[in-house]
Parts: structure tokens; sequence; C-alpha cells
């Protein structure tokens, strides 16, 4: 449906869910693929089955910055520029505030947000150089309060702040960035979320009972992916794209 | 499976079988809108406020199929709703300030800018929920930068648009069962007939771009692609969403 053919696309949590789908995606619509994530194994079994053209796999954690700025630049090495970073590595998880350990705390904000800033830091001339954008992940979390999702909501609303001021920082140079809200999707991190003990299941059950949670399909939101990622979206930048089928509205 | 090759990192959608209503399809973003529509496959039809398509020798509305709509008279609405067989995806798009010497009146501008958008939703609705569409019909409610922001110069217009972007969420939320979608798409600074004036003052033109971050005006085009997204399969899953289209005009405030 689209022709990314000679674009490169960056996708971090290219391993499982959301990322993988996104990596397969822009491949299928003619895109050179870097494919970074934790799981080695895992992004090599992807680009496997896409058929090894057009992939580049990288492991990377998100949690250390080192790291992620090393992947950045493998990756804009490998196929000497970069058209599309998805920033989509990320963790969720439950905690009662009185009880989160600082450092579940620490690490969840370093994963899903202190990495976006290492990344995007690390890929921001590249994508200046080829006026390419951001698409990063975000959640309905990140917009509405959950119980025992004072770290996850935190994170995910500081993915917008970010993906705004980059939007705002860079427009001038030609450098779009967006972020994306899904409400739940069937995925590894949606079926292993966990809930602490003696939550109060009812607060959860209100969330989980709004029209459309956990209905999204991992192509519904590739699909909002592709179309901020691509020449479609010109005039679109610094928004925080809801794919919930309406939950936020209620 | 699409109707037209895609260019580079440009979408060609499939909506060949497709029954588009566009109103406000004359001029502008509603022009560009049905045009892309049109390209894409669709049948296409078009309202304007005059008698016929002939009554605009300066545009080629030859690919679409026209009929008057004016706004202002409820009763043309109802019997324009009922005159319509089938339907699949709504624009609504028709709208504006009213003239640059005769504004709209804060009545005016809310009967034409939101109370005719109720109308024709409802009106239409049972064609949109008798739709064969895949993905399931969807409505496009064109809403406005003052739906966000204070509209001192015409303030019907800001508070019609502002509770454009609240219909659409009620709609999302009352239809979303059944499968119709209803989405809103939220326009920066377009250069057409409505803005023209605006367009036109190098002061104006050039405070837009230095308060948006892309430096620009946008292009009717830019406001037609995000249309034809929410109404394809692609967005099968959005719903009550206002999708912003300003160059990053509004990131400071929405
Ligand atoms: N341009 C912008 O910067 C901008 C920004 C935000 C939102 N919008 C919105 O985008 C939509 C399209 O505007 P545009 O900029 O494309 O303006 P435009 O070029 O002036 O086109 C307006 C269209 O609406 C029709 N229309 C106007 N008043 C009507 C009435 N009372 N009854 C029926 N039809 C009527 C016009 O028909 P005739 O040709 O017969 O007059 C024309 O087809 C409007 O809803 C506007 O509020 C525009
Ligand atoms: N699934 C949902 O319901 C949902 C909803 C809203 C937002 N999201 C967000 O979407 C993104 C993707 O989630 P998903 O559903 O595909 O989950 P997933 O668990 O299937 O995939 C996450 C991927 O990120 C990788 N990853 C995790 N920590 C990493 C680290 N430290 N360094 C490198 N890679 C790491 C994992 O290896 C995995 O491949 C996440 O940011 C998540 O917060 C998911």
């Amino acid at each position: 449906m689209y022709d990314f053919g000679g674009q490169v696309v960056l996708v971090t949590g290219a391993a499982s869910g959301i990322g993988r789908a996104t990596a397969e995606r822009f491949h299928s619509e003619g895109a050179s693929v870097v494919l970074a994530d934790r799981n080695l194994e895992g992004v090599q079994s992807v680009a496997q089955e896409l058929g090894g053209d057009r992939t580049h796999c990288l492991e990377f954690d998100a949690i250390d910055r080192d790291s992620c700025i090393g992947m950045v630049r493998s990756a804009v090495e490998h196929f000497g520029k970069l058209d599309v970073l998805c920033n989509i590595a990320g963790i969720a998880g439950g905690w009662r505030l009185e009880d989160m350990p600082p450092e579940d705390w620490h690490r969840m904000i370093d994963i899903n947000l202190n990495s976006l800033f290492h990344i995007t830091q690390a890929a921001i001339p590249a994508l200046v150089e080829s006026r390419g954008n951001v698409v990063n992940m975000s959640s309905a979390s990140g917009k509405q309060g959950q119980p025992y999702g004072t770290c996850y909501c935190a994170s995910k609303a500081g993915v917008i702040g970010f993906s705004k001021a980059v939007a705002a920082e860079f427009a001038s140079r030609g450098v779009r960035s967006n972020a994306i809200c899904p409400g739940g999707v069937k995925t590894p991190i949606y079926d292993n979320y966990t809930f602490p003990d003696n939550a109060e299941m009812d607060l959860i059950d209100r969330m989980r009972s709004l029209p459309g949670f956990g209905e999204a399909e991992v192509s519904d939101i590739t699909a909002m992916i592709l179309f901020l990622a691509s020449d479609e979206a010109r005039f679109i930048t610094g928004v925080a794209f809801e794919v919930d089928g309406g939950q936020l509205n209620l | 499976m699409s109707s037209s090759p895609p260019q580079a990192g440009k979408a060609a959608y499939d909506f060949n079988g497709v029954h588009v209503l566009v109103t406000g399809g004359t001029a502008g973003i509603g022009l560009a809108t049905a045009t892309l529509f049109a390209k894409s496959g669709a049948r296409v039809t078009i309202t304007g406020t005059r008698e016929d398509a002939e009554r605009y020798p300066e545009q080629d509305l030859s690919p679409f199929e026209y009929r008057q709509l004016v706004l202002t008279d409820r009763e043309q609405i109802t019997a324009f709703c009922s005159s319509i067989d089938d339907l699949d995806v709504l624009v609504n798009n028709a709208g504006g300030t009213g003239g640059t010497e005769t504004p709209y009146s804060f009545e005016e501008s809310v009967q034409v800018n939101l109370n005719a958008v109720w109308q024709l939703c409802q009106g239409l609705l049972p064609q949109l929920q008798a739709s064969q569409l895949p993905p399931g019909a969807s409505i496009v409610n064109i809403a406005s930068e003052m739906s966000l922001f204070a509209s001192p110069w015409f303030p019907g217009y800001g508070a019609a648009k502002a509770g454009v972007v609240q219909l659409t969420k009620t709609l999302a939320a009352q239809h979303g069962a059944s499968g119709l979608r209803c989405n809103a798409v939220l326009p920066g600074s377009i250069p057409t007939k409505m803005t023209h004036q605006f367009a036109e003052d190098p002061d104006i033109h050039e405070a837009v771009c230095q308060r948006t971050p892309q430096r620009r005006w946008g292009e009717p085009a830019e406001i037609g692609s995000a249309v034809l997204f929410l109404a394809s399969a692609e967005a099968s899953f959005v719903n009550g969403h206002t999708l912003v289209v300003d160059g990053g005009y509004s990131i400071t405030d929405a």
C-alpha cells in the first residue's frame, strides 16, 4: 500500500509484539529495516522469516545509555542513513505506590523514557540529514490514570512530552516527531501484565470493561505508525495519536 | 490491491465501490479531499451552496456528483438526507466563518458549523449503518484550530468547532459498537477561499509561519490525506480521535 523503497527504518523492540509487527510491515512495504532488541535471537528469527534481505539485526539494552548510542551508530552505519526511528521497546507492570521498590521505578523509567533520550539524541543528526521522522510508543496510559500504574503512566506521559518537544525543536529542520497511544493490545506485554497482590480488582475491571479495551490488533497499531511515518502525514507533527477504539472518550 | 501505484512514502488506498459524501466539496479542503477519494476509486458526491455544478466555472467538478446543500436551511438538510440512497463515508467539511464583509452571526455560525453537522450525522445514520464497507462505515468531521484556541474574531465559529470535537467523541461512543466510527481532523492554517484574506496579507501570512514549527501554511491535500487515512481500513480501530494536522502549531497548547 505504501512505497517505502529506499528508506531505512530503525525499530526498537522488534523481537516481539508491536515492534515485531512494525518491522514486518515496513519491510513488506519496501523499507530496509534495522531490528533492535534486547533479545537478539528474537530479532534474528524475525529477520530470517523476512528472508534476510533489507534487514539488519542489533542487540542492545535500552536500560544502558552506551548500549543505546552504540546501537544507533551501528544502525546508521549499516545502511548509511536513517529515515524513520520507531521507539517501541518497553516494559509494563503494576505496583502499589506504597510498595513500589525504587529500583523497579528507575528500571521502568530508564527503559520506557530515558532510552528515548539516548536513542533520539544519537539518531537526530541522521534524521536531520534525511529530513526523517520519529514515531514513539506511548500508551492510553500516557493520557489517563490507571490504578497501580504510577510508574507506567508517568513513563508513557513522559514519552508524549518528549515527543512533542522534539517536534517543536526540530520541525524547522525538517524532522517530524509523533507519539502513538494504544489501548490494550494482546501481545506478551499485555498478557504478562502483573497486578499487585490484593489489588482492588473493581478498579481494574472498570478500566478493562471500557469499550474497545484489549480489542486492538497489532496491525491496527502498525497501520498508524506507517501512516505517521509516511509522506501522507508530512504536515502532522507533535501529535499523540489514540488507537483505542474510543476508550479514552468515556 | 490499489487503484494506482503508490508514490514514495505515499499511500495507495483502494476505495473502489465506496460511496463518499463530502459536504462543501466545491473548493479548498473539501475539493482536495473529494479529489483524493475519487483518484482512489471512490464514487464521490459533493455539495455546494449554488444551484448546480455549472455555477462553479472556476472548478472542474466533473469527477463528482454535485448536490446543492445550504446549511442554514434545516428543511433542505432533511430533504437532502432522505434523498441519499446509500453511504459509506460522510465527510462533514462544509462550514466556515461567513464572508469577509458579512461574517456569520453567532447563531448562524453555530447552525452552519455544528447544528448542521449533527443533523447530517443523524439524518444519514440509517444509510451509514446499512453500509457493507468491510471495516465499517465512518464519519470524518472537519474541526479547526479554533476548536482549541480562543477565537476573538469569530466567537460563534470557535464555539461551534469546539462543539464538533465533543460531538465527534459522543458519536464515536454511541455508535462504536455497531461498527460505525467517527473521527475528526483538525487542520492548521490552510490557504483557501475562507482564509484568503489572511493568507494574502503578508503580515498575517508571516505571523502564521513564525508560530508554526514547520514554518509554513499547510495544503488542502495534506488535510485530505488525513481524512482518507481515517476513513480507510488502516484506521479501523481509530474511533473518537481528533487528528491534528497543523505542522505543530498547537504543540504548545494541545
Ligand atoms: N482553511 C483553513 O485554514 C481551515 C482551518 C481549519 C478548519 N477549516 C475548516 O475546513 C472546512 C473547509 O474550509 P475551506 O478552508 O476549504 O473553505 P472554502 O474553500 O471556503 O470551502 C468551504 C466549502 O464549504 C461550503 N460552504 C460554506 N458555507 C456553507 C453553507 N452555509 N452551507 C453549505 N455549504 C457551505 C462552500 O460552498 P460554496 O463553494 O458553494 O460557497 C465550500 O464548498 C470548513 O469547515 C472550515 O471551517 C479550514
Ligand atoms: N500491548 C499493549 O497493550 C500496549 C499498549 C500501549 C502501549 N504499549 C507499548 O508498546 C510497546 C511494545 O509493547 P508490546 O506490546 O509489543 O510488548 P512486547 O513485550 O511484546 O515487546 C516488547 C519488546 O521490547 C523489548 N525490550 C524490553 N525491554 C528492553 C530493553 N531493556 N532493551 C531492549 N529491548 C527491550 C523486548 O525484548 C520485546 O521484544 C511498549 O513500549 C509498550 O509499553 C503496549
